[in-house]
């Protein structure tokens, strides 16, 4: 326990570091917008701009968003007949990949010079950027938050209300179905359990893996954490497997989620089946490897606490896999992972994914937490 | 979680594996340098 509260200890003084730095200035972004500006006056939080002869330019409004990372900050200037001037991303914990591809996007093209009027802020009518969808979610729902403040203030036109509904559809419904099935294969044990864990894998590849690319990744816990909460109506099945694998782990004591969910795990299995071999290390060098994970995975997440820019502690090559983006690294891990598990099973589950270490931290912090229950003594399955 | 040794198992594959694992865990303090340092 003392290793667990020196390690607690030094990631809330990394955390409580990162979140004393200073807000960023935004007159930078406001002159990139109108650049003949020489003046500025704020006003509740509508920054009014004049050119050097004193004529009114327009306005420009801030606003955070939740993107993958962690809060997004963009201005928004609008000029006097009401057409957006310019967008800028001020501040962001994107990946920078994906930040790029969002930044390129046609969508901000499109904006930039249209009536704020015939803007579309709905993400469903937005075309996303494949792989980086909680990146544009988040620069239009800004984008929408600053437009209408303006709107509001400054033309008296109120933006209709955006849609407010959860985004339940065929993603949400496996996740849910996977866990379901999970724990019934967990307690059917023999060869249902094994038919039923490849059945769910497959799927947990196909779908979550494949066609929405969103397996659980280290960025989005450390977001989690840090306070950066992603939008629940669009974000349900991200906060579904987090639940699910929190929980599962926690109160039922398997994990669920890396058994039978997660597709880099499939991913693993079935490149297995056709190496056919399973060779094992010695119990020293996986009690070393497993070391050297928790140590890589407790420096990605302080990194990523001092900096505040949790996308940057993400380094699992499961975009590279599944919405075939990477860096030169990213994609030369997936070919060691992959390769690797002709001969080993499952070596990244075993040896390097960060979830593991999560997991190992919770299974502790379950039975400690039994332990102080009333009896004082573990529990059995229900 | 622990893998046990067979004796036989472990043999000079053993070891390219172990190497393999160490390789991913450069590549990954590689890619997080790559990340914090020459991310923005």
């Amino acid at each position: 326990m003392a290793i667990y509260l020196v390690v607690f200890i030094a990631l809330a003084a990394a955390l409580a570091y990162g979140k004393t730095r200073a807000a960023p200035d935004l007159t930078p972004a406001i002159e990139k917008i109108f650049p003949a500006a020489t003046t500025l006056e704020p006003a509740g939080g509508i920054y009014s701009v004049f050119d050097d002869a004193g004529e009114s330019l327009g306005w420009a409004a801030s606003a955070k968003a939740t993107g993958y990372g962690g809060p997004l900050l963009l201005v928004v200037g609008i000029d006097r007949e009401g057409e957006i001037a310019g967008v800028e991303v001020v501040e962001h914990r994107e990946t920078p990949i994906f930040f790029r591809m969002v930044r390129s996007d046609a969508y901000l093209e499109e904006v930039v010079g249209s009536d704020f009027q015939e803007v579309e802020y709905d993400y469903e009518n937005v075309v996303g950027v494949t792989g980086a969808t909680r990146t544009s979610d988040a620069i239009v729902a800004g984008l929408r938050s600053a437009v209408t403040e303006v709107a509001g203030e400054k033309f008296d036109v109120r933006l209709p209300a955006p849609p407010r509904s959860f985004e339940f559809g065929l993603l949400e419904i496996v996740v849910l179905a996977l866990f379901t099935a999970g724990i019934a294969a967990n307690r059917a044990g023999g060869s249902v359990r094994r038919w039923m864990r490849w059945a769910c894998q497959l799927t947990g590849l196909l779908v979550i893996g494949f066609w929405a690319a969103s397996p659980i990744s280290l960025a989005k816990i450390t977001s989690l954490i840090s306070g950066y909460f992603p939008d629940l109506y669009s974000n349900l099945a991200f906060y579904l497997l987090i639940v699910g694998f929190v929980a599962t782990t926690l109160l039922y004591r398997r994990n669920i989620y890396c058994l039978y969910v997660c597709p880099f795990g499939a991913a693993q299995r079935c490149v297995g089946v056709i190496g056919g071999m399973n060779l094992k290390l010695s119990a020293l060098a996986g009690r070393f490897l497993e070391t050297a994970r928790n140590v890589v995975v407790f420096a990605a997440i302080f990194a990523a606490f001092i900096t505040l820019q949790p996308a940057l502690a993400s380094y699992e090559p499961f975009a590279a896999l599944f919405a075939l983006t990477g860096s030169t690294l990213q994609w030369l891990l997936l070919f060691v992972a992959l390769t690797l598990s002709l001969v080993v099973r499952t070596p990244w589950c075993s040896f390097l994914c960060p979830m593991r270490s999560i997991e190992i931290v919770l299974r502790n912090l379950g039975v400690w937490g039994r332990g102080l229950l009333p009896g004082g003594t573990e529990r059995t399955h229900e | 979680m622990s893998r046990q040794s067979s004796g036989a198992d472990f043999g000079w594959r053993g070891w390219l594996v172990l190497l393999a694992l160490a390789v991913a865990n450069v590549l990954i303090i590689a890619i997080l340098y790559q990340s914090f340092y020459l991310g923005e």
